[in-house]
């Protein structure tokens, strides 16, 4: 079954806001974007409500990524999850206009990310939202799947962006 | 833009085709104004609709119901069936899901739209498709038309247009729908009787309504509404359709009503 995320348009601009911050020493932000899981005749939604940027104390100063998040960080994820089981999605963002997509580095801590937040609340659906300025994608895995979805994200406000990959 | 059928609007933007015709609508309610949208949507190049009203055409319709014919009538035509028809003679291979019914019948169909024009009876049938667009995150148009007759100075034509997003201010905010007249609408058993309709007005208030939804779906006129709420007025003795006064006293852009957690099916939660 195919999955839409309904991202409302000021969530977004508040998180592309947040993610454009600069960090003392970490290259890039990342936060964590909950929401519910909904049912429509077609296709399963999700629709976020709240994004919680990661504080700058919980990034790593390791040269080798762009942004890693420490232990504390996930562990709030997760007990926030656990808590008040909802949808919880990594958010991270490509600088630059257009649609994007995971790089390799991504891939492998989504994979990480994603089934750990399954266990936690098995009735939602968790993973990873990408931003670029302008769109959004994302890849998430739906109660019960042991592999990810490659979902649609409309973005919703003035204007309304309709996702239609197919 | 890849056709010539929509050459003259390509000022749309490049991917204005594309995302219409992506667009999954809804349209509850398709008597006098709903019919008029169902119609320009179909020219615009709309491709999926999802249509929902229970009832058949009466001879009573024929005055503004757009694609009805007599024959319609004779034969008790479901008015779901007419605007197929109509949009299927515009665009033959539009995906087109008749629900002849209440949209609460089949509520699942309803959220997976992306847009939902109402053209409904009354505040209840209104405030309900409201909340139900803010749970699952839907824009709303909503379009209403009526005549009053007060004292001796004649009929009074009034109508609004109504677009309500995600997170800005419902129609409640705008003091459109006030629990006064939800209570006042309830004591007379929800019964908003026939109300007076006009094919003229309906075509003013329709053709605001689709114009709105393509400006929200192409963002052609690059224009945001400050107030993330659009709500127009119609006088349908001058024919002048405005911002409505209302908008002035709106205290924030946000909505006061729905908070940001009040989205997706109200289930139990573990314990
Ligand atoms: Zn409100």
């Amino acid at each position: 079954m195919s999955v839409l995320v309904r991202l409302r348009r000021d969530l977004f601009d508040a998180m592309v806001a947040d993610l454009c911050r600069p960090h003392p020493f970490a290259l890039e932000r990342v936060g964590f974007l909950y929401g519910k899981l909904a049912r429509a005749l077609d296709l399963r939604l999700v629709i976020p409500f709240e994004y919680v940027p990661v504080p700058d104390e919980q990034y790593l100063d390791e040269p080798d990524a762009a942004a890693t998040i420490n232990a504390d960080a996930l562990f709030d994820a997760h007990q926030r999850t656990r808590r008040a089981q909802d949808c919880c999605l990594h958010v991270h963002m490509h600088l630059g206009e257009g649609s994007t997509w995971f790089g390799t580095t991504d891939l492998k801590t989504l994979r990480r990310i994603g089934p750990s937040l399954q266990r936690m609340a098995k009735g939602g659906a968790h993973g990873g939202l990408v931003l670029s300025l302008s769109t959004a994608s994302t890849l998430l895995w739906l109660p019960g799947d042991t592999e990810p979805s490659r979902g649609r994200v409309s973005i919703v406000g003035f204007p309304t962006s309709v996702d239609w990959r197919r | 833009m890849s056709s010539d059928r929509f050459s003259r609007q390509s000022f749309l933007g490049s991917r204005a085709e594309e995302a219409l015709a992506a667009a999954k609508v809804a349209i509850v309610g398709l008597g006098g104004g709903g019919s008029h949208v169902a119609q320009q949507l179909a020219h615009l190049g709309f491709r999926h609709f999802k249509l929902f009203d229970g009832d058949l055409i009466e001879d009573s319709n024929l005055n503004r119901l757009v694609g009805g014919t007599e024959l319609d009538v004779t034969m008790a035509t479901p008015k779901v069936i007419i605007a197929e028809r109509v949009i299927r003679s515009v665009a033959p291979t539009a995906y087109v899901e008749r629900y002849q019914a209440r949209w609460q019948d089949h509520p699942e169909a309803l959220r997976s739209c992306d847009l939902i024009f109402g053209n409904v009876d009354g505040y209840r049938q209104r405030w309900e498709l409201q909340v139900c667009s803010r749970r699952y995150c839907i824009p709303y148009v909503d379009i209403g038309l009526d005549v009053a007759e007060v004292g001796d100075e004649g009929p009074k034509m009034r109508g609004q247009v109504i677009l309500t997003v995600p997170g800005g201010p419902c129609m409640k905010c705008v003091d459109f729908i006030t629990d006064e007249n939800l209570d006042e609408e309830g004591a007379r058993y929800g019964d908003a009787g026939p109300r007076p309709q006009v094919v003229w007005a309906n075509g003013v208030l329709a053709s605001t309504a689709v114009g709105l939804a393509v400006d929200l779906l192409t963002g052609w006129t690059r224009s945001v509404p400050s107030e993330r709420v659009v709500y127009l007025s119609y006088d349908g003795n001058t024919g002048v359709l405005a911002p409505d006064k209302r908008l002035r006293y709106l205290k924030s852009s946000s909505c006061r009503h729905f908070t940001a957690e009040d989205v997706g099916d109200r289930a139990l939660r573990p314990a």
